[in-house]
């Protein structure tokens, strides 16, 4: 368990965070310059906060009050970066022994043998770094950080700068880390979908604020939290089942409870359950079923909420998930909308951005 | 040589405002002070001053520096020239003459007594005795040949500390890095931070002498003129009052050894 | 005979003391490199310049200052007596002649190959579980290596060939502080001693030559680690 209350003074803002996290794997979200990495250094010890606390696990690595401040070899505490940083005059077996050698024997918990068999890095050992490809480079920065024991696992954008194929390939390793080894996660992301393969707790820091933080499908229609989410077009994040594909025609029937979807093609099993995207921006509201449209979805629900938002409202429409779309004032007048009433929401197939698989 | 005409010719056209013989003269390090004032008694700018060491300057003449005068501070490096047909031999005499002195820091001072065989000078002091280069240095040769003549050398063969220059010997007894040093009189003249303990004789050593000759193939006229102002009463003032025996009049600077 | 033992005698002193050289302005060359790479203080500029003055005074004046600050009445000079060191006219005193007057061209050397080495690679030491100095000696100085190297050659080849500042602060006594450059001199001071001075400043060319090839080799070698 992680206890953040900080407070410090950068360029344009002041970082103010006071929270606290219990799960195994925990994301920190925020556009660029939100103060993420400064967080995160923070917790690692490579930063003092110019006021706070931050005890993990009831220990209490800085208090200003009280004057404490460990020092970063001493915190025990991994971080992998979006660089991978690995040391260039060392071979990668050197590298994933170099923070083993520095714990004690009494608190080393993994064997290099099995975090080496758990990465697949076995054939690289005697490489040098210079050698490697990106994804092989992440996965050793990944072990070197995993075999110095730490007790909290810090990750900066660590599939920043890798393609997606080879992010796909590396986050099992991640989800292996998180359930099977039972190191608690940090991870910093900007990106919503590479967040939810993760995890769904979130933190969600915007100028140095924590505006948010929890489960992420609960917290996403914050009215603060939105505008930050929305470019990524997850403001909607529904859990669906794969029935069928049809390549030919280019989509994928799935299942959302007893309502039925279709999602742009993609090729998954049968019975797989993944996240489905959908924009705010994106949803048409209408009062009845509509035929002859060239929209191919309509989800039936109930209105819960109409709220103000710049010049468009947004309506929030529980489907058994609760939904927000976004319509002019003007639509919502002539509809003449009302909290309870029964609506109907209208996606089009190709509005919809495939997400993360569900585990 | 033509060469050596050539040299003149850029000077005569630099030096638009002063008669035509502008004259330099390489003298040794040790004649600065006295050789400035008295250059600066000559009525015309006409005379520029290049000190160095004796063996420096000498080696600067073979390689064709414009010198018109050559000022030594020993002997040797007056026959080095001489041997490479390099100064006009009427025109050299021995100007000038110096005396070698003990020193030691100001306010520190001890007993010597040179003209006493029985007196162990190696054990009068402790550490090393400052000393100019004996391997080149011509206050340093000199010197050697006083020490080896009163049998102190010996002794003191492995406890000198060989200057580059007798200014640098100064500057290590002014220090007290040095309890004591063997200069020119001149040279202990010129400090205010050591004593003079005594003068060694005038018989210990060579004599030390300060040959003057003007280089071959210059002007000579010139260059006569200029030797024969050294040798006039007001110069000679100058001379002495620096502390330099002066030919014909303090006899130990008549005699040499050539 | 074609190089007689007193020549021996010289390049064998000019030899120790360059090595001595190296081994004394090393730490605090590496330290001072370290100090003005890394850090941010009040003052670096000042501290910057005073290290490089070396560089821009006349050797001459860097000996007569080392006179002033480390002879019997010095600055330094009590403190040197009461442990037993007399630098005046000893090889120990062309040891540092030539350590302050190489140290500028050391310290930038190192200053460079330290500010080569990027700063985060120290930070993931540290949260492996590297104390700072660990993670100097393990990462920095491991990877600022080929820099250091060359900074410690420099200075044993500007020793090789210091003369102004040694042979005021320590004149040339034979066997003592009479290295090859001021062995050189020694011998074109004298009328017949051309040949002899040219027989040393062949000899101190190759041992150059070899000493460069050496440092060349070991630095290859740090590059490939």
């Amino acid at each position: 368990m992680l206890e953040l209350r900080i407070s410090h003074r950068l360029n344009d803002f002041t970082l103010n965070v006071d929270v606290q996290c219990r799960y195994q794997a925990t994301a920190i979200f925020g556009p660029s310059g939100a103060g993420k990495t400064t967080l995160m250094n923070m917790i690692a010890g490579l930063v003092r906060p110019d006021e706070g606390q931050i005890v993990i696990d009831d220990e209490v690595l800085f208090s200003s009050d009280a004057g404490i401040d460990l020092p970063p070899e001493r915190r025990r505490i991994g971080y992998v970066f979006q660089d991978d940083l690995l040391f260039p005059h060392l071979s990668v077996e050197e590298n994933l022994r170099f923070g083993l050698a520095r714990t004690p024997l009494a608190q080393r918990r993994f064997e290099v043998d099995l975090v080496v068999e758990l990465l697949e890095i076995s054939s690289l050992l005697g490489r040098r770094p210079q050698y490697l490809s990106g994804g092989e480079r992440q996965r050793v920065a990944l072990g070197r950080a995993l075999l110095a024991s730490p007790r909290l696992l810090l990750m900066d954008e660590p599939l920043a700068s890798l393609d997606q194929g080879l992010k796909s390939r590396i986050i099992p390793y991640l989800r292996h880390i998180r359930s099977d080894l039972g190191i608690p996660i940090l991870y910093v992301s900007h990106s919503v979908a590479e967040i939810l393969e993760l995890t769904g707790q979130v933190i969600i820091l915007d100028r140095g604020r924590a505006v948010a933080h929890g489960d992420f499908f609960r917290i996403a229609h914050e009215a603060e939290v939105l505008p930050l989410i929305e470019a990524q077009g997850f403001e909607n994040v529904l859990p669906v089942e794969v029935v069928s594909s049809d390549a030919g025609a280019g989509v994928t029937h799935v299942r959302y409870g007893e309502q039925a979807l279709k999602i742009p093609y993609c090729d998954r099993p049968a019975g797989s359950r993944l996240f489905a995207g959908i924009r705010a921006d994106d949803i048409i509201l209408a009062r009845e079923r509509v035929e002859g449209l060239s929209v191919r979805n309509t989800l039936e629900g109930r209105v819960l909420e109409i709220s103000d938002v710049e010049s468009k409202e947004l309506v929030y429409v529980d489907v058994g998930h609760r939904l927000a779309a976004k319509v002019t004032h003007e639509a919502v007048a002539a509809l003449g909308l009302q909290v309870g009433d029964r609506i109907y929401c209208l996606i089009k197939t190709h509005s919809i951005r495939i997400g993360p698989e569900m585990e | 040589m033509p060469f050596r005409t050539l040299w003149v010719a850029p000077l005569l056209l630099l030096s638009a405002n002063v008669p035509a013989s502008t004259q330099t003269v390489y003298a040794a390090a040790s004649l600065t002070s006295a050789l400035r004032e008295v250059t600066a008694l000559l009525p015309n700018k006409t005379v520029r001053l290049s000190f160095a060491s004796s063996s420096s300057l000498a080696k600067q003449i073979v390689a064709g520096a414009p010198a018109d005068i050559y000022f030594s501070a020993s002997n040797q490096w007056m026959d080095y020239l001489d041997h490479k047909g390099l100064i006009a031999s009427d025109t050299r005499l021995d100007l000038l003459a110096n005396r070698l002195a003990i020193i030691a820091p100001l306010n520190h001072p001890f007993e010597v007594k040179p003209s006493d065989p029985r007196f162990d000078f190696a054990a009068a002091f402790s550490g090393r005795l400052a000393v100019g280069d004996p391997s080149h240095v011509p206050v340093g040769i000199y010197t050697r040949q006083s020490l080896e003549h009163l049998g102190w050398f010996s002794a003191l063969q492995d406890r000198l500390a060989p200057a580059p220059h007798a200014r640098a010997a100064l500057v290590y007894v002014e220090r007290g890095e040095c309890a004591a040093g063997i200069v020119y009189t001149t040279d202990a003249a010129i400090s205010n931070k050591v004593e003079t303990l005594a003068t060694l004789a005038a018989d210990t050593h060579d004599p030390i002498v300060y040959p003057v000759a003007a280089i071959a193939d210059r002007d000579g006229a010139a260059a006569r003129r200029l030797l024969a102002f050294y040798q006039s009463p007001e110069a000679t003032e100058v001379f002495r009052r620096h502390g330099f025996l002066v030919a014909g009049i303090d006899s130990a600077a008549s005699r040499s050894s050539r | 005979m074609i190089v007689p033992t007193e020549d021996w005698q010289v390049i064998g002193l000019s030899l120790r003391v360059a090595f001595f050289c190296v081994l004394c302005s090393l730490p605090p060359g590496v330290f001072l490199g370290w100090l003005l790479a890394r850090r941010e203080f009040p003052g670096k500029i000042l501290l910057d310049g005073l290290c490089h003055l070396p560089l821009v005074l006349p050797p001459v004046v860097t000996g007569y200052l080392l006179l002033v600050l480390c002879g019997r009445r010095g600055v330094f000079g009590g403190f040197l007596e009461s442990i037993g060191l007399q630098l005046a006219f000893d090889w120990k005193g062309a040891v540092v002649a030539s350590a302050v007057v190489g140290f500028p061209l050391m310290l930038r050397s190192v200053r460079l190959g330290i500010e080569g080495v990027d700063p985060r690679l120290e930070r993931v030491a540290r949260t492996l579980g590297c104390g700072p100095m660990r993670t100097f000696f393990t990462v920095t100085l491991r990877l600022a290596a080929p820099g250091v190297l060359a900074g410690a050659l420099l200075a044993f080849a500007r020793s090789l060939g210091e003369f102004g500042a040694t042979i005021i602060f320590v004149s040339n006594i034979e066997g003592q502080t009479r290295t090859i450059p001021l062995a050189i001199y020694t011998f074109l001071n004298q009328p017949d001693g051309d040949s002899a001075a040219l027989r040393l400043v062949v000899v101190s060319v190759v041992v150059s030559l070899v000493a460069l090839a050496g440092s060349e080799w070991a630095s290859r070698r740090a590059r490939r680690r």
